[in-house]
Protein backbone atom coordinates (compact mmCIF):
# COMPACT_ATOMS: atom_id res chain seq x y z
CA UNK A 1 0.00 0.00 0.00
CA UNK A 2 1.74 3.43 -0.97
CA UNK A 3 1.14 6.35 1.73
CA UNK A 4 -0.76 7.63 -0.75
CA UNK A 5 -3.01 4.98 -1.00
CA UNK A 6 -3.28 4.36 2.74
CA UNK A 7 -4.13 8.18 2.94
CA UNK A 8 -7.07 7.95 1.21
CA UNK A 9 -8.35 4.92 2.43
CA UNK A 10 -8.06 6.51 6.15
CA UNK A 11 -9.61 9.05 4.43
CA UNK A 12 -12.31 6.78 3.03
CA UNK A 13 -12.72 5.31 6.09
CA UNK A 14 -14.55 8.46 7.04
CA UNK A 15 -15.59 10.87 4.28
CA UNK A 16 -16.85 8.22 1.57
CA UNK A 17 -19.52 7.53 3.61
CA UNK A 18 -22.33 9.33 1.49
CA UNK A 19 -24.47 10.39 3.78
CA UNK A 20 -23.71 13.67 5.61
CA UNK A 21 -25.61 12.71 8.86
CA UNK A 22 -23.23 9.58 9.21
CA UNK A 23 -20.19 11.65 8.55
CA UNK A 24 -20.73 13.83 11.46
CA UNK A 25 -21.72 11.52 13.46
CA UNK A 26 -18.08 9.00 12.46
CA UNK A 27 -16.42 12.22 13.33
CA UNK A 28 -18.16 12.07 16.79
CA UNK A 29 -17.75 8.48 17.26
CA UNK A 30 -13.82 8.95 16.56
CA UNK A 31 -13.97 11.46 19.52
CA UNK A 32 -15.59 9.24 21.85
CA UNK A 33 -12.86 6.80 21.53
CA UNK A 34 -9.84 9.06 21.64
CA UNK A 35 -11.25 10.04 25.14
CA UNK A 36 -12.13 6.31 25.94
CA UNK A 37 -8.42 5.98 25.10
CA UNK A 38 -7.04 8.40 27.03
CA UNK A 39 -8.82 6.94 29.79
CA UNK A 40 -8.16 3.15 29.81
CA UNK A 41 -3.84 4.42 29.07
CA UNK A 42 -4.63 7.09 32.23
CA UNK A 43 -6.07 4.06 34.24
CA UNK A 44 -3.29 1.45 33.02
CA UNK A 45 -0.77 3.39 34.29
CA UNK A 46 -1.90 3.70 37.43
CA UNK A 47 -2.13 -0.09 37.88
CA UNK A 48 1.05 -0.36 36.55
CA UNK A 49 2.37 1.97 39.21
CA UNK A 50 3.61 4.49 37.11
CA UNK A 51 2.19 6.97 39.67
CA UNK A 52 2.86 4.72 42.74
CA UNK A 53 1.85 1.57 44.30
CA UNK A 54 -1.74 0.17 43.88
CA UNK A 55 -3.24 -1.70 46.42
CA UNK A 56 -4.84 -5.59 45.01
CA UNK A 57 -8.31 -4.09 45.84
CA UNK A 58 -7.97 -0.89 44.18
CA UNK A 59 -6.31 -2.94 41.17
CA UNK A 60 -9.44 -5.07 40.89
CA UNK A 61 -11.88 -1.68 40.41
CA UNK A 62 -9.12 -0.02 38.26
CA UNK A 63 -9.57 -3.88 36.29
CA UNK A 64 -13.29 -3.44 36.15
CA UNK A 65 -13.31 0.15 35.03
CA UNK A 66 -10.62 -0.78 32.54
CA UNK A 67 -13.40 -3.81 31.19
CA UNK A 68 -16.30 -0.80 31.23
CA UNK A 69 -14.41 1.23 29.02
CA UNK A 70 -13.19 -1.75 26.42
CA UNK A 71 -17.00 -2.61 26.56
CA UNK A 72 -17.97 1.06 25.16
CA UNK A 73 -14.64 1.07 22.69
CA UNK A 74 -16.31 -1.99 21.60
CA UNK A 75 -19.60 -1.02 21.73
CA UNK A 76 -18.56 2.51 19.66
CA UNK A 77 -17.04 0.68 16.74
CA UNK A 78 -19.49 -1.55 16.25
CA UNK A 79 -21.97 0.90 16.06
CA UNK A 80 -19.32 2.89 13.83
CA UNK A 81 -18.82 -0.05 11.42
CA UNK A 82 -22.01 -1.78 11.35
CA UNK A 83 -23.48 2.20 10.13
CA UNK A 84 -21.39 2.24 7.34
CA UNK A 85 -21.52 -1.80 6.27
CA UNK A 86 -25.67 -1.48 6.22
CA UNK A 87 -25.07 1.72 4.01
CA UNK A 88 -22.32 -0.10 2.19
CA UNK A 89 -19.65 2.22 2.43
CA UNK A 90 -17.08 -0.61 4.52
CA UNK A 91 -14.99 -2.77 2.31
CA UNK A 92 -12.95 -4.44 4.61
CA UNK A 93 -9.67 -5.65 2.44
CA UNK A 94 -9.13 -9.72 2.50
CA UNK A 95 -6.15 -10.56 4.16
CA UNK A 96 -4.18 -14.05 4.61
CA UNK A 97 -6.06 -15.82 7.60
CA UNK A 98 -3.51 -17.74 9.49
CA UNK A 99 -5.29 -20.06 11.14
CA UNK A 100 -2.98 -20.26 14.54
CA UNK A 101 -3.63 -16.84 15.03
CA UNK A 102 -7.41 -17.13 14.91
CA UNK A 103 -7.44 -19.90 17.11
CA UNK A 104 -4.85 -18.57 19.80
CA UNK A 105 -7.29 -15.25 19.82
CA UNK A 106 -10.10 -17.28 20.18
CA UNK A 107 -9.11 -19.19 23.19
CA UNK A 108 -7.44 -16.06 24.63
CA UNK A 109 -11.40 -14.75 24.27
CA UNK A 110 -12.89 -17.72 26.07
CA UNK A 111 -10.34 -17.76 28.80
CA UNK A 112 -10.93 -13.87 29.58
CA UNK A 113 -14.54 -14.11 29.19
CA UNK A 114 -15.09 -17.42 30.90
CA UNK A 115 -12.76 -16.13 33.82
CA UNK A 116 -14.31 -12.43 33.73
CA UNK A 117 -17.94 -14.39 34.23
CA UNK A 118 -17.41 -17.70 35.92
CA UNK A 119 -17.92 -19.84 33.27
CA UNK A 120 -16.28 -22.78 31.79
CA UNK A 121 -14.77 -22.15 28.44
CA UNK A 122 -14.28 -24.34 25.80
CA UNK A 123 -12.46 -24.76 22.50
CA UNK A 124 -12.18 -27.38 20.26
CA UNK A 125 -10.46 -27.06 17.06
CA UNK A 126 -11.60 -29.75 14.42
CA UNK A 127 -9.24 -30.88 11.57
CA UNK A 128 -6.67 -29.00 10.28
CA UNK A 129 -7.63 -25.18 9.16
CA UNK A 130 -6.47 -23.78 6.15
CA UNK A 131 -4.65 -20.80 4.88
CA UNK A 132 -7.07 -18.64 3.51
CA UNK A 133 -7.95 -15.20 1.80
CA UNK A 134 -11.09 -13.88 4.28
CA UNK A 135 -11.60 -10.13 5.64
CA UNK A 136 -9.33 -11.54 8.64
CA UNK A 137 -10.12 -8.58 10.48
CA UNK A 138 -13.78 -8.74 10.75
CA UNK A 139 -13.56 -12.44 10.73
CA UNK A 140 -11.80 -12.08 14.12
CA UNK A 141 -14.03 -9.53 15.50
CA UNK A 142 -17.44 -11.03 14.59
CA UNK A 143 -16.10 -14.33 15.88
CA UNK A 144 -15.27 -12.41 19.10
CA UNK A 145 -18.42 -10.55 19.54
CA UNK A 146 -20.62 -13.69 19.17
CA UNK A 147 -18.63 -15.48 21.98
CA UNK A 148 -19.30 -12.54 24.40
CA UNK A 149 -23.09 -12.10 23.02
CA UNK A 150 -23.27 -15.79 24.22
CA UNK A 151 -21.61 -15.67 27.40
CA UNK A 152 -24.26 -12.85 28.20
CA UNK A 153 -26.99 -15.94 28.21
CA UNK A 154 -24.41 -18.46 29.82
CA UNK A 155 -25.73 -19.42 33.43
CA UNK A 156 -22.95 -18.51 36.29
CA UNK A 157 -20.72 -21.53 36.35
CA UNK A 158 -22.23 -23.04 33.23
CA UNK A 159 -20.47 -23.91 30.18
CA UNK A 160 -19.75 -21.88 27.01
CA UNK A 161 -17.82 -24.47 24.24
CA UNK A 162 -17.00 -22.81 20.71
CA UNK A 163 -16.21 -25.45 17.85
CA UNK A 164 -14.27 -24.36 14.62
CA UNK A 165 -13.61 -26.38 11.84
CA UNK A 166 -14.08 -25.95 8.27
CA UNK A 167 -16.44 -27.55 5.59
CA UNK A 168 -15.80 -28.58 1.97
CA UNK A 169 -19.38 -28.69 0.38
CA UNK A 170 -19.94 -28.64 -3.02
CA UNK A 171 -19.59 -24.80 -3.23
CA UNK A 172 -16.39 -22.98 -1.67
CA UNK A 173 -14.61 -23.96 2.18
CA UNK A 174 -16.33 -22.64 4.42
CA UNK A 175 -15.24 -21.80 7.97
CA UNK A 176 -17.71 -22.92 10.27
CA UNK A 177 -18.25 -21.54 14.19
CA UNK A 178 -20.62 -23.36 16.32
CA UNK A 179 -20.98 -22.22 20.17
CA UNK A 180 -23.45 -23.30 22.25
CA UNK A 181 -24.06 -21.49 25.99
CA UNK A 182 -25.53 -23.26 28.68
CA UNK A 183 -28.27 -21.39 30.66
CA UNK A 184 -30.38 -19.86 29.08
CA UNK A 185 -32.67 -21.09 26.30
CA UNK A 186 -34.24 -18.71 24.01
CA UNK A 187 -37.61 -19.31 22.30
CA UNK A 188 -36.89 -20.05 18.44
CA UNK A 189 -39.47 -17.30 17.77
CA UNK A 190 -37.83 -14.47 19.65
CA UNK A 191 -34.70 -15.49 18.40
CA UNK A 192 -35.18 -14.83 14.81
CA UNK A 193 -37.32 -12.00 15.17
CA UNK A 194 -34.18 -10.71 16.62
CA UNK A 195 -32.17 -11.71 13.18
CA UNK A 196 -35.35 -10.55 11.37
CA UNK A 197 -35.98 -7.06 12.93
CA UNK A 198 -32.87 -5.65 14.74
CA UNK A 199 -34.43 -6.03 17.81
CA UNK A 200 -33.45 -8.21 21.24
CA UNK A 201 -34.91 -10.98 22.37
CA UNK A 202 -35.12 -11.27 26.08
CA UNK A 203 -35.47 -14.28 28.33
CA UNK A 204 -34.35 -12.55 31.96
CA UNK A 205 -30.98 -11.87 29.90
CA UNK A 206 -31.21 -10.36 26.84
CA UNK A 207 -28.92 -11.60 24.09
CA UNK A 208 -27.89 -8.99 20.68
CA UNK A 209 -27.88 -6.17 23.33
CA UNK A 210 -26.85 -2.98 21.93
CA UNK A 211 -25.84 -3.04 18.86
CA UNK A 212 -24.30 -6.29 18.97
CA UNK A 213 -26.92 -7.93 17.08
CA UNK A 214 -26.77 -5.46 14.57
CA UNK A 215 -23.13 -5.36 14.03
CA UNK A 216 -23.08 -9.54 14.00
CA UNK A 217 -25.54 -9.42 11.09
CA UNK A 218 -24.02 -6.40 9.21
CA UNK A 219 -20.92 -8.19 9.48
CA UNK A 220 -21.74 -11.58 8.35
CA UNK A 221 -23.48 -10.03 5.56
CA UNK A 222 -20.45 -8.45 4.30
CA UNK A 223 -18.11 -11.44 4.48
CA UNK A 224 -20.91 -13.42 2.46
CA UNK A 225 -21.10 -15.71 5.27
CA UNK A 226 -24.06 -16.86 7.33
CA UNK A 227 -25.90 -17.06 10.57
CA UNK A 228 -27.83 -18.45 12.36
CA UNK A 229 -29.35 -18.64 16.32
CA UNK A 230 -31.65 -21.37 17.85
CA UNK A 231 -31.89 -23.09 20.74
CA UNK A 232 -29.85 -25.73 21.68
CA UNK A 233 -32.72 -28.08 23.54
CA UNK A 234 -32.95 -28.28 26.96
CA UNK A 235 -29.88 -27.02 27.89
CA UNK A 236 -29.45 -23.33 26.56
CA UNK A 237 -28.59 -21.06 23.36
CA UNK A 238 -26.59 -21.95 19.80
CA UNK A 239 -24.82 -19.80 17.85
CA UNK A 240 -23.61 -21.10 13.98
CA UNK A 241 -21.42 -19.44 12.00
CA UNK A 242 -20.21 -20.12 8.59
CA UNK A 243 -18.12 -17.75 6.32
CA UNK A 244 -16.61 -18.82 2.57
CA UNK A 245 -13.09 -19.20 2.05
CA UNK A 246 -10.96 -18.65 -0.63
CA UNK A 247 -8.15 -21.13 -0.08
CA UNK A 248 -4.58 -20.52 -0.69
CA UNK B 1 23.31 10.99 21.61
CA UNK B 2 23.34 12.48 24.50
CA UNK B 3 22.17 9.73 27.05
CA UNK B 4 18.29 9.39 26.79
CA UNK B 5 16.60 8.93 23.82
CA UNK B 6 13.62 11.28 22.41
CA UNK B 7 10.40 10.38 22.34
CA UNK B 8 8.36 12.63 19.56
CA UNK B 9 4.70 11.94 20.11
CA UNK B 10 2.53 13.34 17.73
CA UNK B 11 -1.53 13.46 18.77
CA UNK B 12 -3.96 16.14 18.97
CA UNK B 13 -5.95 14.44 21.76
CA UNK B 14 -3.94 16.50 24.83
CA UNK B 15 -5.10 14.16 27.23
CA UNK B 16 -3.45 11.49 25.61
CA UNK B 17 -0.27 13.05 24.94
CA UNK B 18 -0.20 13.97 28.89
CA UNK B 19 -0.33 10.39 29.87
CA UNK B 20 1.60 9.31 27.01
CA UNK B 21 4.28 11.49 28.38
CA UNK B 22 4.12 10.60 31.91
CA UNK B 23 4.50 6.95 31.17
CA UNK B 24 7.09 7.81 28.57
CA UNK B 25 9.21 9.91 31.04
CA UNK B 26 8.50 7.11 33.91
CA UNK B 27 10.51 4.82 31.88
CA UNK B 28 13.54 7.16 31.20
CA UNK B 29 12.43 8.83 28.07
CA UNK B 30 12.50 12.64 26.61
CA UNK B 31 9.49 13.61 25.02
CA UNK B 32 8.69 16.23 22.91
CA UNK B 33 5.58 16.73 21.43
CA UNK B 34 3.81 18.29 18.37
CA UNK B 35 -0.60 18.49 18.27
CA UNK B 36 -1.14 18.47 14.30
CA UNK B 37 0.51 17.29 11.48
CA UNK B 38 1.73 20.92 10.45
CA UNK B 39 3.31 21.53 14.00
CA UNK B 40 4.88 18.13 13.77
CA UNK B 41 6.64 18.90 10.69
CA UNK B 42 7.74 22.14 11.44
CA UNK B 43 9.44 20.99 14.20
CA UNK B 44 10.96 17.60 13.31
CA UNK B 45 14.47 19.63 13.27
CA UNK B 46 14.71 21.15 16.50
CA UNK B 47 13.08 17.58 18.27
CA UNK B 48 15.78 15.96 16.81
CA UNK B 49 13.98 12.83 17.77
CA UNK B 50 15.28 9.08 18.06
CA UNK B 51 11.37 7.59 17.80
CA UNK B 52 7.95 8.95 16.53
CA UNK B 53 4.86 8.47 17.83
CA UNK B 54 2.19 9.41 15.09
CA UNK B 55 -1.44 9.94 15.66
CA UNK B 56 -3.23 9.28 11.90
CA UNK B 57 -6.32 11.38 12.62
CA UNK B 58 -5.83 14.92 13.90
CA UNK B 59 -6.80 18.46 12.08
CA UNK B 60 -8.10 16.15 8.97
CA UNK B 61 -8.16 12.29 8.57
CA UNK B 62 -5.14 12.00 6.80
CA UNK B 63 -2.95 14.15 8.33
CA UNK B 64 -0.50 11.63 9.98
CA UNK B 65 -0.01 10.14 6.32
CA UNK B 66 1.12 13.72 5.35
CA UNK B 67 3.84 13.54 7.90
CA UNK B 68 4.41 10.21 6.58
CA UNK B 69 5.06 11.41 3.28
CA UNK B 70 7.01 14.18 4.83
CA UNK B 71 9.59 11.93 6.10
CA UNK B 72 9.37 9.20 3.78
CA UNK B 73 8.97 10.84 0.09
CA UNK B 74 12.46 11.86 -0.51
CA UNK B 75 11.47 12.55 -4.18
CA UNK B 76 9.53 15.16 -2.69
CA UNK B 77 11.12 16.07 0.36
CA UNK B 78 15.31 15.12 -0.50
CA UNK B 79 15.79 17.27 2.15
CA UNK B 80 14.43 14.65 4.58
CA UNK B 81 16.53 11.90 3.39
CA UNK B 82 18.33 12.70 7.04
CA UNK B 83 15.17 11.13 9.17
CA UNK B 84 15.02 8.25 6.82
CA UNK B 85 16.05 6.10 9.91
CA UNK B 86 14.24 7.64 12.42
CA UNK B 87 11.44 4.99 13.57
CA UNK B 88 7.94 6.16 12.63
CA UNK B 89 4.83 4.23 14.83
CA UNK B 90 1.83 4.75 13.80
CA UNK B 91 -1.02 5.28 16.81
CA UNK B 92 -4.28 4.12 14.78
CA UNK B 93 -7.77 2.85 15.74
CA UNK B 94 -8.53 2.45 12.18
CA UNK B 95 -5.57 -0.43 11.07
CA UNK B 96 -8.04 -2.88 12.23
CA UNK B 97 -10.76 -1.80 9.84
CA UNK B 98 -8.61 -1.19 6.94
CA UNK B 99 -6.26 -3.88 7.07
CA UNK B 100 -3.41 -1.52 6.40
CA UNK B 101 -0.26 -3.17 6.02
CA UNK B 102 3.08 -1.63 6.56
CA UNK B 103 7.11 -2.04 5.25
CA UNK B 104 9.92 -0.39 6.83
CA UNK B 105 11.40 -0.06 3.28
CA UNK B 106 10.57 3.70 1.73
CA UNK B 107 10.66 2.17 -1.60
CA UNK B 108 7.95 -0.49 -0.65
CA UNK B 109 4.42 -0.20 -2.20
CA UNK B 110 3.26 -0.84 1.59
CA UNK B 111 3.05 2.28 3.87
CA UNK B 112 6.08 3.25 4.91
CA UNK B 113 6.51 3.27 8.42
CA UNK B 114 7.70 0.65 11.06
CA UNK B 115 4.75 -0.29 13.39
CA UNK B 116 0.83 0.46 14.26
CA UNK B 117 0.22 0.56 17.46
CA UNK B 118 -4.00 -0.46 17.87
CA UNK B 119 -5.48 2.67 20.00
CA UNK B 120 -6.85 1.78 23.17
CA UNK B 121 -2.94 1.78 23.88
CA UNK B 122 -1.99 -0.14 26.91
CA UNK B 123 1.29 1.80 28.82
CA UNK B 124 3.40 -1.77 28.75
CA UNK B 125 2.36 -2.28 25.58
CA UNK B 126 3.70 1.00 24.22
CA UNK B 127 7.03 0.96 26.26
CA UNK B 128 7.88 -2.28 24.67
CA UNK B 129 7.31 -1.56 21.12
CA UNK B 130 9.21 1.98 21.30
CA UNK B 131 12.10 -0.58 23.01
CA UNK B 132 12.36 -2.85 20.33
CA UNK B 133 12.34 0.07 17.69
CA UNK B 134 15.10 1.76 19.29
CA UNK B 135 16.64 -1.50 19.42
CA UNK B 136 16.39 -2.32 16.12
CA UNK B 137 18.30 0.80 14.96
Amino acid sequence: MTCRRAEAEAGGSVDNVADPTHRVVNHFLHDFLGGLSSVIMQIEALRDGTFGEVSPGQDRRLGRAVDDCERMVALIQDYRDATQMLEGAFRPEAEVLEPAQLVADLRAELEATGARRGLVARLSVHGRLPRARVATSLVRRLVVRLVRMLASCTRPGGEMSVEIGVENGDGPTRLVVAATAEGVEFDHDALQSTLDEHSQATHGVQIGRGYAMVFALAATRCVGGELRLGPWPGRGTRVDLSVPLERL
Amino acid sequence: MDGKHRVFIVDDDQDLVEIMRSVMEAAGYEVVTAGSAREAMERMEAASPHVILLDVMMEDTVAGFRVVNFLRDFETYPQNRKYEKIPIMMLTSIQQRTGMKFSQDAGSRLLPIDAFIEKPIKPRALLDRVAQLLAQQ
